[in-house]
């Protein structure tokens, strides 16, 4: 039975969250801003605006929204008609919790926690947990928000909720350009750090705009050209990656994502960074643009990239949706459907049944699949 | 740690099958008394022979007529060679007949001059659909004692099936037979083995054929892979061939007790969404079907 401590400790924390998501607090703290519409993106043509977000607390719901305005607003007034924010931007909102802040600049996100915990047991999970109801309508108002402002088409990048199933789960957002959410992606593999504490989606879904259709798998899920593979066969041509990759300035490291899954899945790809230097997170890496080879200038890897792998920056580029359809309708591949059903998922089970313990051996001897 | 070789070869045309042996021997001699015991050569390397059968600029006719008799010769010839250099030799690949069917085959062959493995390419380019050649439908990983490995002709390395089939069957070294359009392009270099080497976290070898072979020309940079964990500078690349032109071996030494760490600090296979993939692959490709008939995902 919790004690009297505990259960007073959540009912003021119940409250005080409350009190800084009240309804209202993200329209009143945008009330007093510009907002230049974005013009209609075309079946041909879209511009994207990548907004490489730095990490840092957010101690309000006006905070929080006045940080994504204003990368928003960056991207628009360059012709953005798509804006897509990186991975873990709903954790921007644990800096509602009392305290957070102040323990930013600990090694690891769970010393801070331990810090802040006392001699009670807290988890990341656990955090993520309590600061859920409220992070979550800042975050839905914000994005919402601003989509409706501005007239643009916003991927809200990731943030951390509970399932109806009360497990947590990652989900990036795409919000149209009323407002209204068209849907939502739970990230479908899990980086280590996330194993325990996270749960992965089970779902691939593919969002038919205007433009083209569009995936936003979240992060690891681009290191498995699988997520990429199924992507491209419902139909996708924008791969959007919102990443928090602490690997992400070093570029063959950084390469292993989707700027190779545009290669074998020919799609746009866009590759969207959060920095951080909080929490014992230390994310870097540029913002990117990536193409099939056919579609970039010659000797590029990139249509446009970030400058720098560590500020704050947005990059913006048009994408000619055309040329995209024409060159997958003369490079599609050419699928060997019989080899695949033949493999296809079976290797796969095959493969997890010979794992000793969870472990891949590298040099198994032979009749181990 | 075994040592292997990727060369890196300029097509030529045999005047006989014993001229493609000298200059195949050329080839490989060096590569072992650099101490390699695994060998690559290029894809394509096979067609050298239809110089010996006289063919002009259009290789189809003699290939229908005398496919099966070249498979042969080729088959005859590498496995001489393994033998005579004692050394584990994947002579790259050769369009021959069997049957009715045209063939685009790889082989791997042992030190005593064995065939230990035949891998068909699975997918096939742009030369290969011109000739009508029959596209493999299996894959298969080779047991020897340097580590468990795999063949990868031509095009499959587009395909990230081929090498994920590859490697869940137990490969732990990706070989290569690679014949790379010109003019190179990195990225697109990039976006073949390399990524593989990364995706699967196994060793790759990849020996790329350059020059003009009946009317194509070729560049590559033959290189051997491994995760970019494990390589200075972490690149993924233990060797590469310095130019994208000519004719060069290289070698490195390739230690599945490095590999292994790399698995355990960073167990990329762990984290599959098997139920996604089990749910969803098997409509997903009938889709693809449709896909190559139309361009456009269905």
């Amino acid at each position: 039975m919790a004690s009297l401590r505990d259960w007073l400790t959540e009912r003021g924390l119940a409250a005080m969250l409350w009190w800084k998501s009240r309804p209202g607090s993200v329209e009143g703290a945008l009330a007093r801003h510009t907002f230049r519409r974005a013009a209609s993106p075309s079946r041909n043509c879209v511009t994207v605006g990548l907004a490489q977000m730095r990490m840092e607390l957010a101690a309000s719901a006006a905070d929080y929204a006045l940080r994504v305005y204003r990368l928003t607003r960056a991207a628009v007034e360059r012709g953005a008609q798509l804006v897509a924010f990186p991975e873990y931007t709903g954790a921007l909102l644990l800096g509602l919790l009392p305290g957070v802040r102040e323990l930013a600049s600990g090694r690891s996100m769970q010393d801070a926690l331990s810090e802040l915990a006392g001699d009670t047991q807290v988890s990341v999970g656990g955090v993520f947990r309590a600061v859920a109801p409220a992070a979550r309508k800042i975050y839905n108002e914000t994005f919402s928000t601003l989509a409706r402002k501005f007239g643009v088409y916003l991927m809200a990048g990731s943030i951390i909720l509970p399932g109806k199933d009360g497990l947590l789960y990652s989900h990036a957002h795409l919000f149209a350009p009323d407002g209204r959410l068209v849907g939502a992606q739970r990230k479908l593999h899990l980086f280590s750090s996330e194993e325990g504490w996270l749960t992965p989606g089970d779902e691939l879904r593919v969002f038919d705009l205007p433009f083209g259709c569009v995936a936003m798998p979240i992060c690891m899920d681009h290191t498995y050209w699988e997520t990429a593979r199924l992507a491209y066969l419902a139909g996708t041509e924008i791969l959007i990656d919102p990443a928090a990759d602490d690997v992400g300035d070093q570029e063959w490291l950084a390469a292993r994502g989707v700027r190779m899954r545009v290669q074998e899945s020919p799609c746009y790809g866009l590759h969207v960074f959060m920095i951080s230097d909080i929490l014992g997170l230390h994310w870097r890496g540029r913002s990117s643009v990536y193409a099939p080879v056919g579609l970039l200038p010659p000797g590029r890897h990139v249509l446009a990239q970030a400058e720098s792998d560590d500020q704050e920056q947005v990059v913006v580029r048009e994408l000619d949706m055309a040329a995209l359809r024409a060159f997958r309708a003369e490079n599609a591949p050419e699928f060997n459907a019989e080899l695949c059903a033949k493999y296809l998922p079976r290797v796969y089970a095959d493969y997890c049944a010979s794992e000793r313990d969870g472990r891949r051996i590298v040099n198994r001897p032979s009749g181990g699949t | 740690m075994s040592k292997v070789a990727a060369i890196q070869l300029e097509f030529f045309r045999a005047r006989s099958v014993a001229n493609m042996e000298a200059r195949l021997a050329a080839a490989i001699q060096p590569a072992v008394e650099q101490g390699a015991q695994l060998v690559v050569l290029p894809q394509h390397m096979g067609l050298s022979l239809l110089g010996a059968a006289g063919v002009g600029d259009d290789p189809l006719p003699v290939l229908k007529k005398k496919g099966a008799a070249l498979l042969k010769a080729f088959e005859e010839t590498c496995a001489g060679l393994a033998a005579r250099f004692s050394v584990w030799l994947a002579p790259g690949s050769i369009v021959g007949a069997e049957g009715e069917s045209l063939v685009a085959q790889a082989y791997l062959f042992a030190p005593d001059g064995r065939v230990i493995g035949r891998q068909r390419q699975t997918h096939l380019g742009a030369r290969e659909k011109a000739w009508g050649v029959a596209r493999g439908d299996s894959l298969d990983v080779f047991e020897t004692p340097l580590g468990h490995v795999g063949l990868i002709v031509g095009q499959d390395a587009r395909y990230p099936e081929v090498a994920r089939i590859l490697t869940l069957q137990g490969a732990n070294i990706l070989i290569h037979m690679a014949a790379m359009p010109a003019p190179f392009d990195e990225e697109a270099w990039r976006a073949s083995l390399w990524r593989e080497a990364q995706a699967n976290q196994v060793f790759g070898v990849q020996a790329c054929l350059v020059g003009e072979c009946y009317g194509q020309i070729y560049a590559g940079r033959s290189a051997i892979l491994a995760p970019v964990e494990m390589t200075e500078g972490g690149r993924g690349i233990l060797a590469q061939s310095p130019t994208t032109e000519g004719e060069h071996i290289i070698t490195a030494g390739l230690d599945l007790g490095a590999l292994q760490k790399v698995v355990d600090g960073y167990p990329i296979l762990r984290y599959f969404n098997y139920g996604l993939y089990a749910r969803e692959f098997p409509r997903a490709y009938r889709r693809a079907a449709k896909v190559s008939a139309h361009g456009e995902p269905a």
